[in-house]
């Protein structure tokens, strides 16, 4: 039995059914079988008989099932309402991303592979009266929707939350340390759209090459 | 005397002596004369144990680690012109070994002597200034720019000594060494040296293209967390600003690729 069609091929596809996101953190042995130009073909042709393909972002960071048929009524108003929800709550989901790049060593944004540590980061919000009320802002959001006054719990809920929505995964079990997923490469692609449609250029920057396509325009 | 003592004393004699230190560092290859003018310095660093005398001569010479120490100090002058130094040396080293081969016929012993000694002394000193120089981009490496807190300031300052590296790369890679073996012309001492240069540029190389890709990971890294930063920034402007941003994704002409997610209900949650 080839590798392609292997072990690995089962797991793989199975992951993409249930909806995972795939990428080096998360998954890395189905994250390598989907690099595999061979192997990728084998599990997309296994997961169409589903009316799934595999999608990927343009640099290959994360990997995760899409319909087929993107034309499709039903299958069109499943994309828009998922879409929605991140799009609805992204004033949050920024504002959390800039509290964690400012609390992080060398300033650093959520990208795969981070590590962030609750400690480490509690430490330096509390020591920061703007910074625990950003705290407070992201956490009382109906996103997040603790309604705590208590600082670690605060950030205790926002990073369940988004551990919950697979940006982040538990590193080594403690549950203080918590790893970026590739699923904040695949947010940095919504943004890029998302700043594109709305017309959030910089006046000064370089119109960007890799730009990617539109799924469909309505 | 304690030990903390001992090293408070020793860096004194290094600091009061800096001056010395400095010129026989910069341009006698380490050497210190042993004139009048020096005899204090000379006197102070032979006690701390900083110099060792130099064979067939009363001058003396700063200790490896002490070059290490001041090499280590002026690695950022180092890198940009440490290939410049690579070049200086090299041809410096052909022009005195192939003055060597004509010479040998006809100079004196004693001169044929010094000849050597000089080819010698300029194989070392080639061999450390290139050890030297990758080891400079090595430490860069491992620290990441940071010494800028400006994302903008960090790839420039990674452009740069990526360029460096590139350009000291490209001399080392350039050296041939069939044309360092042939310049021995079967003179066993000066093989013997050239032999050690030849280990030393391969060691170079390899430590060389490992900096090299490092630094354009590194950069990259750089690169794309700028392109996040400024992304984040565009949103937030949006938000704070007075009209804010109101998102409505029926409001969109089309939806981007990554938005074509499928996904099983209601176990998962964006």
């Amino acid at each position: 039995m080839s590798y392609a069609a292997g072990p690995m091929m089962g797991k793989t596809v199975n992951l993409l059914v249930d909806s995972t996101f795939i990428c080096t953190q998360s998954h890395p042995d189905a994250y390598e079988y989907l690099l595999n130009d061979e192997c990728f073909e084998v599990a997309s042709d296994w997961i169409s008989v589903l009316g799934r393909k595999i999608c990927t972002t343009i640099d290959k960071r994360v990997f995760w099932a899409g319909f087929d048929n993107v034309e499709d009524t039903n299958n069109l108003k499943a994309i828009k309402q998922q879409f929605s929800e991140v799009v609805n709550n992204l004033e949050v989901i920024v504002r959390w991303m800039e509290l964690a790049s400012s609390n992080s060593e060398d300033g650093k944004h959520l990208s795969t592979g981070q590590l962030i540590s609750e400690a480490d980061m509690l430490a330096k919000i509390s020591s920061s009266p703007s910074q625990e009320k950003r705290l407070r802002a992201i956490a009382h959001s109906k996103y997040i929707g603790v309604s705590t006054e208590d600082s670690t719990r605060m950030l205790k809920a926002i990073i369940a939350k988004f551990t919950q929505s697979g940006y982040f995964i538990l590193e080594g079990g403690a549950g203080l340390k918590h790893r970026a997923t590739g699923k904040w490469a695949w947010l940095y692609s919504v943004m890029e759209y998302v700043a594109n449609n709305e017309g959030l250029e910089d006046l000064e920057e370089a119109p960007d090459k890799g730009a990617q396509e539109s799924l469909f325009n309505e | 005397m304690s030990e903390i003592d001992e090293i408070k004393s020793g860096l004194s004699a290094l600091a009061n002596h800096a001056e010395v230190i400095g010129e026989a560092f910069l341009h006698a290859h380490g050497r210190i004369a042993n004139t009048e003018q020096n005899s204090a310095a000379i006197k102070m660093l032979r006690k701390k144990n900083l110099v060792h005398l130099c064979s067939n001569s009363d001058d003396v010479a700063l200790i490896k680690s002490v070059k290490e120490v001041l090499g280590k100090v002026v690695s950022r002058y180092k890198t940009k012109d440490a290939s410049a130094e690579v070049q200086y040396l090299w041809d410096n080293l052909v022009e005195v070994t192939l003055r060597y081969h004509e010479q040998l016929p006809k100079a004196t012993s004693r001169d044929i002597e010094s000849l050597k000694t000089e080819i010698e002394s300029l194989v070392w000193e080639l061999s450390d200034s290139l050890i030297q120089s990758t080891a400079d981009f090595s430490y860069l490496i491992s620290d990441g720019c940071r010494k800028y807190e400006s994302l903008d300031l960090r790839i420039c300052e990674n452009e740069r000594v990526l360029k460096e590296a590139s350009k000291l790369n490209k001399l080392i890679i350039d050296f041939s060494f069939s044309e360092i073996d042939k310049l021995a012309r079967f003179d066993p001492r000066i093989s013997g040296w050239m032999d050690q240069l030849i280990i030393s540029i391969g060691q170079c190389r390899k430590d060389m293209e490992h900096s090299l890709t490092l630094l354009n990971v590194i950069l990259n890294e750089l690169r794309e967390n700028a392109k996040y930063a400024r992304l984040i920034a565009k949103f937030n402007r949006a938000f704070e600003s007075e009209t804010g941003l109101t998102l409505n994704v029926d409001s969109f002409l089309s939806l981007p690729y990554v938005a074509n997610v499928h996904r099983v209900w209601p176990i998962y949650h964006m």
